[in-house]
């Protein structure tokens, strides 16, 4: 007898908590949100001559499909091979596919033992001096920021170090033809605090550095 | 079960149902307390 | 390591336990049935649910009653989520499934069904690539909410028992339930719901974005309900994110501030408990002293975890790269962690996660160092008592209470009680065994998957074959057991070609193992705290006397302690050096 009792409530229980907390309070708090903080609540979605370019917090991979006889190339999952745009800042390195990939974010999973880990650092390094060391001679791979080399957790990290944001502020300031001291200045304007003055580390928000950079050389044109 | 026990080699199968036994034989000598 | 690293850590202690005490205090009243601040709210809605639900929260349930309610409602649970999630397609009429995504295999839903069911959230899948919106909000986070809600009611049960004096009673499952719901969960989730968006987690029903970056690539950004989901996910312990990479996504913990928000957010209702603990039992001595021993074994661990990863990793130096902090960039092993959250603040994160059943990450336990990933393993091997999952954290160290008194009171020579019961052969041998029962699932699934082939297609190709394989699987089947969820990930147990799982195929042996691994090891130790409850309540008080042993003074605490690390430490030492102890001893490559 208590046994259909506790059936019926079980039962009854289980749709009604459902309604609860699966509808109504998700409900609640999309519409609060949406209304008090709208921008956030949509991604802070960044557009540029009305044209979306991307989220605030999102990182992405600033590097440009390589070209071959006129032909864009794709490597063989249909993803376009890519090579870093020297104009701009480069964001962590990120194990998604292809890098950077916002709608399947995934860890790299490299131990701390594994000789594919070192590879994969390796590789970064070797990548990273290939871009800055022409701009930044005294670039060693001991000066190499650990942030640079090794991939980040979520795959579209938005954030890199100041340490290096540093190094590639030489080879951004060539390229565009911008003195060291505006591009430094950038830097520290889109670097982001500590949580509280405390929790985390400083990041430099890489898109919003890399569009403030285009802002200025439009301006200049 | 039997698709199981075959993709075990014999010796980590042995070592498995010998814990396994003194494990049982541990919790019944647990529970039949201090009559031993 | 930096200054502010461990500033991080210690004002984090400080401010969770400011936050906790005043919660406790509001939680023993509400259990109480004692007048709250937030009645005027939810007095009305709770008296519907208990007449919509034909429950009369008056009636006075045994522990065998309370047992039988309980197992019902999680049954129920379970059928309704595993219904939801194998018609993913079928509410795509709400609009709430904008990628169309089909469900995903049989096995990989049994194995996601009873890991949310059991508060443990382990995820074969990736959220955004698998999950509609109307699974994350009506299948997952309600079980967020109510997997919640057993595990506190059956705390409460059992400290019902421990104080009760008359009759057999230990409560009322359907109102220790939904009083969880309305007066604790609800509201904080709410508040810390709100604070997310604030920072910038998102909370839409948005189809995905299609956008070009500036250099022209094309990309999408997935969307979603994320935030509310966010808040139940850490609050309640539970730990399974909207996103593949959890709380390492921006979406769902965009700034430093947040990461600090969802760490308190895991242990305020676990610390709270304790201090609750105290208050219900007329000692709030007893509640410090159980607060203490978790404090000590949790600083412990937050240590060596910082300190191992701040060191870097045998990797990075073999790779030439310097791991010191310096100007502008913190260092350390930056493999798997977000630049926002540095490496106090994963390495932090990851030992909340850990000690408590919570198992959200913000960084990738697979790429610690091989000491700092043995942080999360030890903890996991201490059953989760140190603050504990919400519930389970308390009534499993009160289950170590009762066995540290136990081997107290045989050591000096007395019979073993506590708070005036004494402790007898029928209390000691549910509890010897109520102990034993997760700590045995977790080796005995770990031994079989890793002697099978079959158990062993789940391993990551990297890790095959190495001392970090024997970790993939042996934190798997810890994790499950102790109803955490955390992973090293590259253990798979569901191959996805396509996002929307057409195609796809799941790993029967590694879901449908694991998925009886967190049912087991998290009802059976319910059923044992609940007998235990039972055979505590109703037993006679005797006045404390001269030569009882104190359970609220630090001499006691040493002896909680030295007893829940003998017992993880006997358990799984052998397993621990197989796995991380090895990599974290010496700097050679495997693979």
């Amino acid at each position: 007898m208590t046994l259909r009792r506790d059936i019926v409530s079980a039962g009854i229980g289980i749709l009604v908590l459902t309604v609860f907390c699966g509808i109504l309070y998700p409900l609640l708090i999309t519409g609060i949100s949406q209304v008090a903080f709208p921008g956030n609540a949509g991604g802070q979605l960044v557009y540029v001559n009305g044209k979306l370019v991307g989220s605030k917090i999102i990182g992405q991979n600033f590097a440009l499909q390589v070209v071959k006889n006129g032909k864009p190339q794709v490597d063989k999952n249909g993803n376009p091979v890519t090579v870093p745009d020297p104009r701009y800042f480069q964001t962590r390195p990120s194990a998604t596919v292809p890098p950077n990939n916002a709608a399947a974010t995934t860890f790299s999973n490299l131990g701390p033992n594994n000789v594919a880990t070192e590879q994969a650092i390796a590789a970064n390094i070797k990548a990273y001096l290939a871009l800055e060391k022409p701009y930044d001679a005294g670039l060693t791979v001991a000066k190499v920021p650990v942030d640079a080399a090794n991939s980040s957790a979520s795959g579209i990290d938005p954030d890199i170090s100041i340490a290096n944001a540093d190094i590639q502020a030489y080879r951004v300031a060539a390229v565009r033809h911008v003195p060291m001291s505006i591009v430094l200045g950038l830097i520290s304007q889109y670097t982001v605090g500590r949580g509280l003055g405390f929790s985390g580390e400083p990041g430099v928000d890489v898109l919003e550095l890399n569009l403030a950079l285009d802002r200025m050389a439009g301006a200049r044109a | 079960m039997t698709f199981i026990v075959a993709s075990i080699s014999g010796a980590d199968l042995f070592g498995l149902i010998a814990s396994a036994l003194v494990c049982i034989y541990l919790l019944y000598a647990l529970l039949r307390g201090e009559k031993f | 390591m930096t200054f502010l690293g461990w500033l991080t850590i210690f004002l984090f202690v400080a401010i969770l336990t400011a936050l906790a005490m005043p919660l406790g205090r509001y939680m023993a009243a509400v259990y109480a049935g004692e007048r709250t601040f937030l009645d005027p709210l939810f007095l009305t809605p709770e008296r519907l649910f208990y007449r919509i639900m034909r429950v009369d929260p008056k009636r006075e349930m045994d522990w065998k009653a309370y047992a039988k309610s309980l197992l019902i409602f999680s049954l129920f649970g379970w059928l309704l989520l595993y219904f939801i999630l194998r018609t993913q397609t079928l509410w795509n009429w709400t609009g709430l499934n904008p990628q169309h995504f089909h469900s995903a295999p049989w096995n990989v839903t049994f194995n996601t069904t009873s890991s949310f069911v059991t508060n443990t959230n382990w995820q074969y899948y990736g959220g955004e690539t698998t999950m509609s919106y109307f699974s994350q909000m009506a299948g997952l986070t309600v079980q967020n909410f109510l997997s919640a809600g057993v595990g506190i009611a059956v705390a409460v049960a059992l400290i019902r028992g421990i104080i009760g004096r008359s009759g057999r009673s230990i409560g009322n499952f359907w109102f220790d339930l939904i009083r969880t719901v309305l007066w604790v969960l609800t509201p904080i989730a709410f508040v810390v719901a709100l604070i997310l968006v604030f920072q910038g987690s998102i909370q839409n029903f948005s189809h995905y974005v299609n956008f070009s970056g500036p250099t022209g690539l094309a990309n999408q950004l997935a969307m979603g309900p994320v935030a509310s989901q966010e808040a139940i996910k850490e609050l309640g312990t539970n730990g399974g994110g909207f996103f593949n990479t959890n709380s390492a996504h921006p979406f769902e913990n965009p700034t430093g501030f947040t990461n600090l928000v969802e760490m308190l957010s895991v242990l305020i209702i676990p610390a709270a408990l304790v201090f609750m603990y105290g208050r219900m039992v007329g000692n709030r001595r007893q509640g410090y002293a159980i607060y203490a021993t978790m404090m000590v074994m949790f600083l412990g661990a937050v240590c060596v975890a910082y300190i191992a990863e701040a060191h870097g990793s045998p990797a990075q130096h073999a790779a030439g790269l310097h791991t010191q902090a310096i100007a502008g960039s913190a260092g350390g092993n930056m493999e798997g962690k977000e630049q926002r959250f540095g490496i106090a603040g994963s390495a932090l994160f990851d030992v909340v996660t850990t000690v408590t059943s919570c198992g959200a990450v913000n960084s990738a336990i697979e790429s610690f160092t091989g000491i700092g990933g043995a942080v999360p393993m030890g903890n996991l091997s201490a059953s989760e008592v140190i603050f504990g999952g919400v519930g389970t954290g308390l009534y499993s160290i009160l289950l170590y209470v009762l066995l540290a008194v136990f081997l107290g009171g045989l050591m000096v020579g007395r019979t073993p009680e506590y708070l005036g019961k004494k402790i007898e052969a029928r209390e000691i041998k549910l509890v010897a065994i109520g102990l034993l029962i997760t700590p045995l699932a977790a080796l005995f699934a770990t031994a079989l998957a890793t002697a099978s082939h079959l158990g062993r297609q789940s391993i990551s190709a990297a890790a095959a074959g190495s001392p970090q394989g024997f970790s993939e699987s042996l934190y798997a089947y810890l994790s499950q057991a102790n109803n955490n969820g955390s992973a090293f990930a590259g253990y798979t147990g569901f191959i996805q070609p396509t996002a929307g799982s057409v195609g796809s195929h799941g790993i029967t042996f590694a879901n449908l193992l694991g998925g009886g691994v967190m049912l087991f090891a998290r009802f059976a130790p319910i059923l044992f705290a609940l007998a235990v409850a039972g055979t505590l309540a109703g037993k006679r008080v005797s006045p404390a006397g001269l030569g009882t042993m104190r359970t609220d003074n630090a001499t006691f605490v040493v002896l909680l302690i030295g007893v829940i690390v003998l017992v993880g430490a006997l358990t799984f030492f052998p397993a621990l050096l197989l796995g991380p102890i090895v990599q974290g001893l010496t700097s050679h490559l495997y693979g």
